[in-house]
Formats: C-alpha cells, structure tokens, sequence
C-alpha cells in the first residue's frame, strides 16, 4: 500500500533526469542483470555474440535485439524489442502510439514494444495468405488496455519492414469525435468534410509511404478537376494528386478518396502490396459527428467513405488489419461489451463480414513481469519497495493484466 | 400492630405514568385506618411525612390507572376489537397505527404505557428508626459490603493459620480460580448493591475485594466473591470460523459473507491457486474503478502472505464502491481465518481485519441540504 508516492509536481524534473540518466547508455538493474547472466538461450544474443567475440552485449531477459518484426516469433514473445529511431520517427510521428504511451518512449528515449501472441497470430495469417484473392480483414479486439492498438502500431511496423503500402489510421475519432473542423461536402450533398483531418491524414500518409512513392513511381490513372483551374491531368505522380490535397485542404477529402481508389488500382495491377489498418474501425459508424468543441452535426462524415470503401473485399494484393474498441464507440460510457459484434453493430457487421478475429487478451505472468522488469530497467519504478517481489506481486494483483493499468499505476513510484 | 404496620408499609410503589413521567412514592393497603388506631406520640415527623406521600402517591396511582384502562378499552373501541383482552401490546401496536411517527429517535414516538409498579422497602421502622445499622453514614450498602468482605478476610486468614499449624501449605484449589472471570465495573457493582457510589468509595471497596480474591484461602468464598465478578468474554477463542470444504474437483474452499453499509459480499477463496480474483462472475479486479478499493481487496491476502496463492471469487451488491470493497474485504479475511495459524488470526484481529465496520452514512437532516452542509444563501 505504502508504493504509492504521489510527486506529480516532481515530474518535470523528473523527466529531465530521466533522460539525462538513460542517454548514455542503458542502465541494467540488479534484477535484470543476474536474469541476463543465466540468459544463454537468447535466441539472438548467440548471433551477436558470435559476430563480436571479443564483447558479448549483454541482453536483458526482457528485451531482444531482434528490431525486424518480420523476424519476430515464438521465441521472442513477452519481451520488448526497440523500434529503430527513424523508422519510429516515419511512422508514428503523427500518431499510431496510444497517446501515454507515447509520451513514455519520449522519457524513456526509445520506441519499445512488446512482442507478443496476437501480433504472431496477425503475421501468421498475413504471411499464409494468397494475395491474388480478395483482401483478407483481421479484426483485433479485446478489453480497453490490453494492448490493442500497441499491436497495431507493431503491425504497423512489420508493414513498413515487408515493403506494404501503408494506409494506416491511427485513431478513427480523432476525424469522427473530434475533428478540427467540419463544413458541407460540396462534391456529396448531405454530408460533412472534415478538411483539416483529412489534409492531416494525407501528410501522415506521406511520411509513412516516403520510399515507396519515391521508388515506384507511380502515376495517376485518370484526370481529376476539384476547381476550374484545380486540375490533375492523368499520368501525372500520385505525389501530385497528395501535394495538392495538402495544398487544398478544401478538397482534401476529395483526394483522400480518390487516392485510396488509386491505391486499390495499384494493388489489383500488382503494383504494391498494401496493408489497411485502421485502430477503432467501429467509430466510423457513429450516426454522427462531432467536432473538437463538442458540437455534434448530425450528419454523415465524407472522411469515412474511402476508408470504408477500401475495407471491402473487392480487390485483392492487399490484407486489411482493423481493430474495435469500446472507447470508439460513439458514446463510449454506455458501451457494454467489447465484442466485434456489439461495437460494429448491424451496419459494421455487414460491412466486415466475413473477418478474421483475433482477440487481444490481458498479460499473462511472463509479459507481466518482462513489463515490469522494462520499467525498473528504464527507471520508471525507483521505489526500492516496487522492485521487491512482494512489490511487484502487488502491482500485478492491482493491475489484473492490464498494461494500460499497469502503467498509469507505475507513474507514482 | 407494630409489626403488622411495617410489614404493609414495606410494600411500596413505583408508578409510570402514561406520560413517561415517572414519580416515586411510597403506599401501603388500608394505611389510613391504621394509622388512625395507633397513638400519635409513637409517630416521629419522618414517618408521618413518609406516609403523608404515600398516601399522596397512591391516589395518583389509582387514578394513572384508570386513565389507563378508559384509553385502553377506548383504544379496543377504535380498532373493533374486544376490551376484555386487548392487553397492552395490543395499545402500543394501536398507537403506531393511529399516530404514526416519521421522528428518527424512538423515545420521542408517542406511546401509552401501564402504570409500571415496583417494590421498595421503607428504610425505618414506624418509629422512625432506621433498619440498616450503617444508614446515617450515607453509603449504607458500600460500607456494609466493605464490612462483609473485611470479615471473610479475617475469616481466611484463621483458615491459613490452620493449615500452617498443621504444618501444611496451601493448595493451588483452595484459591479462587480468577481467570475465567473478572470484576464488574462500577455500574455493574451499583446494580448489585442497589445503591449509587462514589469514585473513591468503588476504588476501596474494590481493593477490599481484590485482597480477598488474592487471599490463598479465597476459594471458600467463591460464592460471596461472584456476585461481584462477571464471565470473561474471549472473543478470539470464541470466534467460529467458516469451514473449510470440498468442492467437485478435490479442491478446498472457505465461504464467507460479510457486510459493509448496505453492501453485501460472498468472496469464495479456493486454495492453491494462482491469484486469480473474479467479480460478480464476469469481472477482474479491475470492476474497482479506484485504486483504493483494489488495494482494500488484496489487504487481507497481503497481510497474511497468501497473494497469488489463491484464488478469490466475489460475489457483491449494493451501495458504491468503496462499501462494496470494504465488505469484499471483511469478507476476505474472514475467509481466510481457517486458512492460516493461530498467532496469524489474533495479528488480523488486532490490526482490525476481523472487525465489522459500523460506520455508516450520517442521516439527512431537515433545513440541511445534506447530513450538515446547509442550502445555498439566497438574499431574498
């Protein structure tokens, strides 16, 4: 009970030594170090060791060297392995983290993630598919906090490694519960464009896509014309068609969707492999919309209809990657259950059926404690009393498997 | 004639009237004609003054009791049912009835109760002589009992001069066994000497008494010490604690329910587990919201050391959170009293695991928006 110190008015200072402390080098607590020592079966701490005899790097139990997710499997679950700086920085710089976790991997000066069962599972079923055949949809789901959109973010990553065209929506309610503004559609009567997000989005998409775009030149398959002098010819780099819906945030949804229609030609032409992962999928069948200052406009959103449109089956070359959540559902206190079929509701249901689903359980001991060790590790737990046994019996007892859980209750010690 | 006078005169009156006002009289059968007989000179002024309110005492009586008895059968006429037997339970059950109150304090209710009569006898004879031989000191009862406990000890020590001249020692037997029991507080006390006391008057008596109780021959005079001595209450001995049973697949459970406020917890702890806690059947601990609530769950189980060593299946219902954790909590220490040893238990009972706790919600009060905050000021 004692582990509890609130010094929230430290944690700025805090942070300030944090980084100061871990920037060097990485600090191995007693814990980790006697684990390492016993740690001979690491399955890629032999291949280190061999390439550098002279200095074997010590390796944490927690932890694995292996940074390529796509070399990720059974071996390597429950413990973290660290997302290169520039490929995090390519990747989640606009989003795709949960928001605290977030703001830890800036404390603790690295992206570090967790592998574990789902992903496998994901990769599994990404890797055992034939991709001349329509788009496959995985449906992740499970309990807020355990570790849904981490998943994601690793899927993400394990995207980018195996060369997918990423069409990656980090958070569907940040354009369908608080979008930064909203304004009649003038192309679909009826509905709202939400400008400024979907302008967002297609920076997003461009950072992420950088090196594919550069390398595979692709190119327009038709003209468009948003405005008398706003026109795309055909056959023009679809970086132009991008460029211009950041230009023109006015028709920024316009091109959202005619970008992923392009995409979907890509992929059916063999062009790309792309890969569609969108984190609270559920929240883009909310009846309505709302804006950051909690307006609601009781009107469809025109944001949602490409991303709806590319989670349909009718192309192939492509595997779409979704998760639901309670805390997308559009009004998140009443949502009672966490199930696919509850949060899709019959509308959802009927758009993603057939699918994939794969459940996000909370931590088992192994991941529990490897996440603990991680915190300790990164000085995230300086109680002497969090790192006892009985210390961490009770924060895994408190917590019930819960990693967000976890976390905000190791933000005190 | 002397004697037959005292005799009637002893029996005396305690009356409660309907009211609740209760007024202490003395009053005696046929004392008028009586005292008409006797000569005047026998009577000193504290007899005749004594009677005097008796005498006064008993005509209110005789009329409490009528007054009673008009608004019990009147009572008997409203509620339709027979006079005859409409006993006193059958007034009280009709005053609810026909005067509900909605007043928190149950004095205050109104109510209808018999004249109440209770004996007492005069403490002087008719020529105004007192019976007790200690009564002008005030304190006649104390100091009689003072007395009565000096002689036993005198008497106890001539037995001990006995047992010495035989040559012998005492027995273990011959002293009072004085651990089962232990002496009564002053109330007790003036409750059984009838008579109130002084603080400095208890304390001597009491170490009259002790001296008589410590003596080596006390066990001769077990019977007189009792009377001033109560049963020790054990409670940790007398704890019943819930037993430990089978359930289908060969694995031990204890049961236990246990209240907090309005919230009632049934937590079910199975052993060798793997501190797997389920709520309400569908839940984790993280059904707690709060970490506080959490932390009140696993207390019992950290106290005792048994964290992720069993399995805990709760059951709770009613108020909020924080009561819900409470009587989940009560519940889970109970339940794990078969669990672990003696010295264990009497460590929970001390640091108040086993203990129910009586706090509850302070009522509302009228002209308060709350138990105390008051309404927001309104200038009018």
């Amino acid at each position: 009970m004692a582990l509890r110190i609130l010094h929230n008015e430290l944690f700025s200072h805090h942070v300030g030594v944090m980084q100061r402390l871990l920037s060097s080098e990485r600090v191995l607590s007693s814990a980790a170090r006697t684990a390492a020592a016993l740690d001979t079966s690491n399955p890629d701490g032999g291949e280190a060791s061999n390439k550098k005899t002279a200095q074997p790097k010590i390796v944490a139990s927690f932890r694995t060297q292996e940074s390529n997710p796509t070399k990720h499997k059974e071996s390597h679950l429950s413990r973290y392995y660290t997302v290169p700086g520039d490929i995090s920085k390519t990747l989640f710089q606009y989003g795709g983290l949960p928001k605290a976790y977030e703001k830890l991997c800036h404390i603790f000066t690295e992206t570090a993630i967790m592998v574990r069962k789902p992903y496998l599972e994901v990769t599994n079923c990404i890797e055992s598919v034939d991709f001349s055949k329509p788009a496959v949809r995985i449906v992740l789901y499970g309990k807020p906090g355990h570790g849904k959109s981490m998943t994601l973010a690793h899927v993400v990553h394990y995207g980018y490694s195996a060369g997918f065209m990423l069409v990656h929506v980090p958070w569907v309610n940040t354009f369908m519960r608080r979008c930064k503004d909203a304004s009649p559609s003038e192309s679909k009567p009826g509905m709202m464009d939400v400008p400024i997000d979907a302008a967002a989005w297609l920076v997003q998409f461009r950072t992420q896509n950088q090196h594919l775009l550069k390398t595979l030149n692709l190119k327009t398959s038709k003209p468009y014309q948003y405005g008398p002098r706003d026109i795309i010819e055909q056959g023009e780099p679809i970086d132009a068609l991008i460029e211009f819906g950041i230009g023109r945030a006015k028709y920024a949804c316009d091109v959202v969707e005619a970008l992923l229609r392009e995409i979907k030609g890509f992929s059916n032409s063999g062009l790309v492999k792309t890969m569609v992962v969108i984190d609270g999928f559920n929240g883009l069948f909310a009846p309505n919309l709302k804006t950051q200052r909690r307006k609601i406009l009781e009107a469809k959103c025109t944001l949602a209809l490409p991303f709806l449109e590319i989670t349909q089956f009718d192309w192939c070359n492509g595997v779409v990657i979704l998760s639901v959540d309670q805390l997308a559902h559009h009004d998140m206190f009443k949502a009672e259950s966490n199930l696919p079929l509850y949060l899709l509701g019959k509308e959802g249901w009927e758009h993603i059926d057939p699918f994939i689903p794969i459940m996000v359980d909370k931590y088992d001991t192994a991941e529990m404690n490897s996440s603990l060790d991680f915190y300790i590790d990164r000085r995230w737990i300086q109680h002497p009393g969090g790192q006892t046994e009985a210390g961490r019996a009770e924060l895994r007892s408190l917590c019930a498997g819960n990693g967000f859980e976890l976390m905000n209750l190791c933000a005190p010690l | 004639m002397n004697s037959l006078a005292s005799n009637v005169l002893r029996c005396s009156m305690r009356v409660s009237l309907p009211h609740g006002k209760q007024a202490v009289a003395y009053m005696s059968k046929s004392i008028t004609d009586n005292v008409s007989i006797r000569k005047r000179k026998t009577i000193s002024k504290a007899m005749r003054s004594y009677i005097d309110r008796v005498k006064q005492f008993e005509e209110g009586t005789v009329q409490a009791k009528e007054e009673y008895e008009t608004g019990r059968r009147f009572l008997a006429n409203i509620m339709g049912e027979d006079p005859a037997t409409f006993s006193a339970e059958d007034v009280n059950r009709a005053i609810e009835y026909l005067l509900p109150s909605g007043l928190f304090e149950k004095t205050a209710r109104p109510e209808m109760l018999p004249p109440v009569e209770y004996k007492q006898s005069a403490k002087f004879d008719n020529t105004g002589r007192p019976f007790h031989f200690l009564f002008y000191t005030g304190f006649p009862h104390t100091y009689e009992l003072q007395h009565e406990t000096v002689k036993r000890i005198n008497k106890a020590d001539a037995l001990l001069d006995l047992i010495h001249k035989k040559g012998h020692t005492p027995e273990k037997e011959h002293q009072m066994d004085l651990v089962s029991t232990e002496w009564k507080n002053k109330k007790e006390i003036q409750e059984t000497i009838n008579e109130c006391m002084k603080d400095s008057h208890f304390e001597r008596t009491m170490e009259t008494l002790e001296s008589l109780a410590r003596h080596p021959m006390s066990a001769s005079f077990s019977s007189f010490l009792t009377n001033y001595r109560k049963p020790v209450i054990k409670q940790v001995a007398e704890m019943k604690l819930p037993s430990i049973q089978l359930d289908a697949d060969g694995r031990s459970f204890v049961e236990a329910t246990r209240r907090r406020k309005h919230a009632v917890a049934t937590v079910v702890i199975r052993t060798s587990g793997t501190g797997k806690i389920t709520i309400n059947g569908e839940h984790d601990i993280l059904y707690f919201k709060d970490v506080q609530a959490r932390e009140q769950i696993l207390y019992p189980l950290q106290f005792t050391g048994m964290l992720e060593k069993v399995d805990l299946d709760i059951t709770v219902e009613g108020n909020g959170s924080s009561a819900q954790a409470g009587a989940a909590r009560y519940a889970t220490a109970v339940a794990l009293t078969p669990l672990v040893n003696e010295d264990k238990r009497n460590e929970m009972q001390i640091a108040g695991l086993l203990n129910y706790d009586r706090r509850e919600a302070e009522r509302k009060k009228t002209g308060k928006r709350g138990a105390r905050r008051s309404y927001t000021w309104l200038k009018r």
